[in-house]
């Protein structure tokens, strides 16, 4: 038992939400001898990260369909080999679908990356192969950033290392990639790459992942940062760290779930916690809806802010200009799912079953993505969906049953709302992603069984994040770092004291790293030891 | 096309006020455009004293909080235990921001257990809606107290009685009434000025008229002066009672953080309850180290010109003038001034100087309470 922990106190902390960084900061929590309960409204844990059944003996990733930047320390830290965790594919590569055939293939191996860009231009093909190993050197310079908790510039003193490790790290780098730097950190994405490369297709391809799951375009402000945060995130130096797990998804849930329970956590579902309890400006605990009360010395908050400080606490706990911060936090939801359940491979124009179980990008230019944003903001999807594709089942043949297979598609720049309302619109959309699909893919219509399409409104009542936002609040230059998801939280303390958040609208944000959950269990437990 | 923000915004008053300023004299408080002196400052400040003077004081905005957890809101949010305040009266109070710097100041009067009214020439309503969001209560401007005057004097209990306020003398300091007299609602709060009677007068614009005219001619016999800003000033001073706007910034309109003050800078350090540990900025202030800066108050003998001034100590400039006026009564200046200090109190070896006159003027004595101090301009 833990010497700080109040006798009176039944818990030494409570995590709030049973997703993947809930998880993670609880088994972090119960590795350095904390007493833990986790409670999740759902029935089962995982939040976004989870395997679901689409139809009968078809199971496909919710949410995020890869885990492309999965922390490899967590998965050592908290043995999740051990616990059920394995990988059917390391080193996703992506693949830029070209109508005719001439995909580009984007992986680590360079030498395959160099001869697929090559047809459509040798001097992009160099190009490439010349901003990856700049990409490389950048990602390892600023990694720090990305997988630490950020330090306060206000109010303490600047005391920890990771600043000094980052300007080791940019030291490193040459008069060319500092340069690079510089203009990622404020320019739109779309100028740099229209100046590195020619190929529209190569342009769109490297763009494409930067914008999933936000509300910019490549070609709006902040999208490059929003290149650097991701690449900083999927990237160990020039190894991709995008892996698919046997089982989907929620294989990492389940073994995260599993660890947690190995070290004494305990996980109740299908509890909704109704009030967190304030005692003398010091959080005491939580009551569910129930009635039940829950006395802990700490409360850490995996869901999303406004529903942690204007929903769960007393009002009146917080400053007024904390709470404003709260309320004028921009959360704008443009991506939608759909799955598919296949009879059968499909066939894509001039790719091999092993490419086809890459992550498969459909973007043809910058131009295109940048509508498809265009027509999010007026309220519309565009006639020409921007998508990221993956076939799990390809190498996990527990996904499907044999000869069967499913899809997953991350459709860009659905709005939450769209004009017309998405009842309509729903069926619109699916069938435009599959026309689309068919222009690479003949025939595919016909191998579809079964099929689900969640647009935003969907992912907000299923998985019971407002605004259906991946991401909690938006990826943008004034919610990121330091002001994620507001100053006053941001390095997943809270203004009250026992109050701690880690989820994704905590730095680095969304997308399944567990780092929010790993840095906020670090937080609490470096709080503890100073108080 | 005229933009809105150049055209005079008048007081509701200035249908009357403007017959009877031979001065031609006006200035502008929180936008809104004032008699600085009706015919001689000197005469209307000892009207003050003698008998009584009608001052407009229609530049504060009155904010209406209501509601079943209104209480319990703004003792989220200001210095002062709401608990203290009973139905029927009020106290003036300050609140901060979330960092503990003022946002501004006012008089919180208590109509029920669920109805308050607060006075301040701050511009903050949205802050204070912010500040009680989420408790049961609403924010809104008070369109029934728009008109704001201050009768003040040894006859201004008569003057309002006569006018028909019967309720109102019988009012002590810290209490205050509302009543619809004639046709007129008004809302009058007992004020403390300098030993003097003061009632704070409020009523709807459409009333105000009304309002000014009943009280000069109930106040005819009793030598009822109207008084403008600059002989209330001297008033002001002499009760050490500093402006917002003037003499601190609000911390919602200052432009840097070096120009926002804390509540004990400003010397709004006692409004803060014994006991109470929990309003907007509490968390910050007990954190907060001791203000480098606190404004002042300091008399200053001899006759001189007092603003603009700036403060030095040993040939060292540490502090400058925000406010200055001659009191008549006290015979001396008075100034507020913001002043560097060292370990809480001011430095040694303060003297005023005026680059308008060349004069400087030497401390002679101080209480080292950081207040009321006393310097001297030499002739």
């Amino acid at each position: 038992m833990n010497a700080n922990r109040t006798p009176s106190h039944m818990y030494d902390a409570l995590v709030i939400g049973a997703g993947h960084n809930g998880l993670v900061c609880a088994n972090y929590l119960a590795r350095a001898g904390r007493k833990v309960l986790v409670l999740e409204r759902g029935s089962e844990i995982g939040g976004g990260a989870i395997t679901r059944e689409i139809a009968p003996d078809f199971r496909v990733s919710a949410c995020a369909h890869v885990l492309d930047m999965f922390e490899p320390d967590i998965f050592r830290d908290l043995k999740l080999k051990k616990h059920g965790l394995v990988y059917s594919r390391q080193a996703l590569p992506i693949v830029a679908l070209a109508e005719d055939g001439r995909h580009l293939y984007l992986g680590d191996d360079q030498n395959r990356a160099e001869s697929s860009i090559a047809p459509h231009g040798f001097l992009d093909a160099k190009a490439y192969i010349e901003f990856s190993r700049t990409l490389a050197r950048i990602s390892e310079a600023i990694r720090p950033l990305a997988e630490n908790g950020v330090v306060r510039l206000v109010g303490e003193p600047l005391s920890r290392g990771v600043y000094a490790r980052i300007d080791r790290g940019l030291a490193r780098l040459d008069k060319d990639e500092r340069r690079l730097v510089q203009e990622l950190v404020p320019g739109p994405l779309a100028s740099i790459l229209e100046r590195y490369f020619e190929t529209p297709l190569l342009q769109a391809a490297v763009a494409f992942s930067s914008t999933l799951g936000l509300s910019i375009g490549p070609r709006s402000p902040g999208s490059g940062l929003a290149f650097l945060r991701r690449i900083a995130l999927e990237r160990r130096g020039k190894r991709s760290l995008a892996v698919h797990p046997v089982g989907g998804v929620g294989a990492l849930s389940e073994a995260l779930g599993a660890a947690a329970l190995a070290r004494g956590v305990e996980i109740r579902t299908g509890v909704n916690v109704a009030q967190i309890l304030v005692e003398d400006g010091q959080v005491a605990g939580i009551q569910l809806d129930d009635g039940e009360l829950i006395t802990a010395r700490s409360v850490v908050s995996s869901i999303e802010p406004s529903q942690t400080f204007l929903g769960l606490l007393p009002a009146g706990v917080l400053d007024a200009g904390f709470r404003r911060r709260v309320t004028n936090v921009r959360s704008t939801a443009m991506t939608a799912k759909v799955h598919l359940a296949l009879d059968g491979l499909p066939e894509f124009k001039g790719l091999n079953i092993p490419d086809m179980a890459s992550r498969l990008v459909i973007a043809p230019s910058l131009n295109v993505i940048e509508e498809g944003y265009s027509a999010a903001l007026e309220g519309r999807f565009s006639a020409d969906p921007v998508m990221e594709v993956v076939l799990p089942s390809i190498h996990d043949p527990s996904l499907a049953p044999i000869g069967q297979h499913v899809m997953s598609v991350v459709v860009q720049y659905a709005p939450y709302e769209i004009v017309g309302g998405w009842d309509k619109g729903r069926d619109g959309l699916a069938e435009r992603v599959l026309t689309t699909l068919g222009r690479y893919a003949p025939g595919i219509e016909e191998k579809v069984i079964a099929g689900e399409i969640l647009v935003p409104p969907d992912i907000e009542s299923v998985f019971g994040v407002p605004g259906g936002h991946w991401h909690h609040i938006d990826l943008a230059p004034d919610q990121l770092y330091w002001l994620r998801p507001v100053p006053g939280a941001e390095d997943h303390r809270t203004p009250l004291c026992g109050l701690y958040l880690c989820g994704a609208a905590t730095h680095p944000g969304g997308g399944v790293s567990g780092l929010p959950g790993r840095n906020a269990a670090r937080a609490l437990i470096a709080q503890e030891r100073r108080s | 096309m005229i933009d809105d923000a150049l055209i005079v915004r008048t007081s509701p008053f200035h249908d009357r006020t403007s017959l009877v300023c031979l001065t031609n004299a006006w200035t502008t408080i929180s936008g809104t455009t004032l008699v600085s002196s009706y015919r001689n400052v000197e005469l209307e400040y000892w009207a003050m004293f003698r008998s009584a003077g009608v001052v407009d004081v229609s530049y504060q905005i009155a904010v209406r909080v209501v509601g079943n957890e209104a209480a319990e809101a703004l003792e989220n949010l200001i210095l002062t235990r709401i608990g203290d305040l009973a139905a029927g009266s009020f106290f003036h109070t300050a609140w901060c921001t979330d960092e503990g710097f003022v946002v501004g100041e006012g008089l919180l009067l208590r109509q029920d257990s669920a109805s308050f009214l607060l006075l301040t020439r701050a511009p903050c309503v949205s802050f204070i809606e912010m500040a009680c969001s989420g408790f049961d209560c609403t924010v809104e401007i008070a369109g029934d107290a728009e008109a704001g005057l201050e009768l003040i004097g040894p006859a201004a209990p008569q003057i309002l009685e006569s006018a028909g306020f019967s309720w109102a003398p019988a009012l002590h300091p810290g209490s205050f009434v509302s009543m619809t007299v004639r046709g007129v609602t008004v809302h009058i709060a007992c004020l403390e000025h300098g030993g003097a009677p003061a009632f704070a007068v409020r009523t709807a614009r459409e009333g105000a008229v009304l309002l000014w005219d009943r009280l000069r001619r109930a106040g005819a016999q009793s030598g009822l002066l109207p008084v403008g800003t600059a002989a209330h000033t001297i008033v002001r001073l002499e009760a050490g009672e500093p402006a917002y706007g003037l003499d601190y910034m609000g911390a919602l309109v200052a432009p840097s953080w070096r120009l926002m003050s804390t509540p004990d800078a400003i010397g709004f350090g006692p409004m803060i309850s014994n006991g109470k540990t929990r309003f907007n900025g509490s968390a910050a202030l007990r954190d907060a180290p001791r203000p480098r800066r606190r404004l002042v108050s300091l008399a200053v003998e001899g006759a001189g010109t007092l603003a603009p001034a700036f403060i030095t100590a040993e040939g060292l400039p540490v502090g400058h003038v925000t406010s200055a006026a001659w009191s008549p009564r006290l015979g001396c200046g008075l100034v507020l001034a913001w002043i560097e200090t060292i370990n809480n109190s001011p430095p040694n070896g303060l003297r005023l100087v005026s680059p308008v006159r060349g004069a400087a003027a030497e401390l002679t004595d101080s209480n080292r309470d950081g207040r009321h101090c006393t310097l001297y301009v030499p002739a």
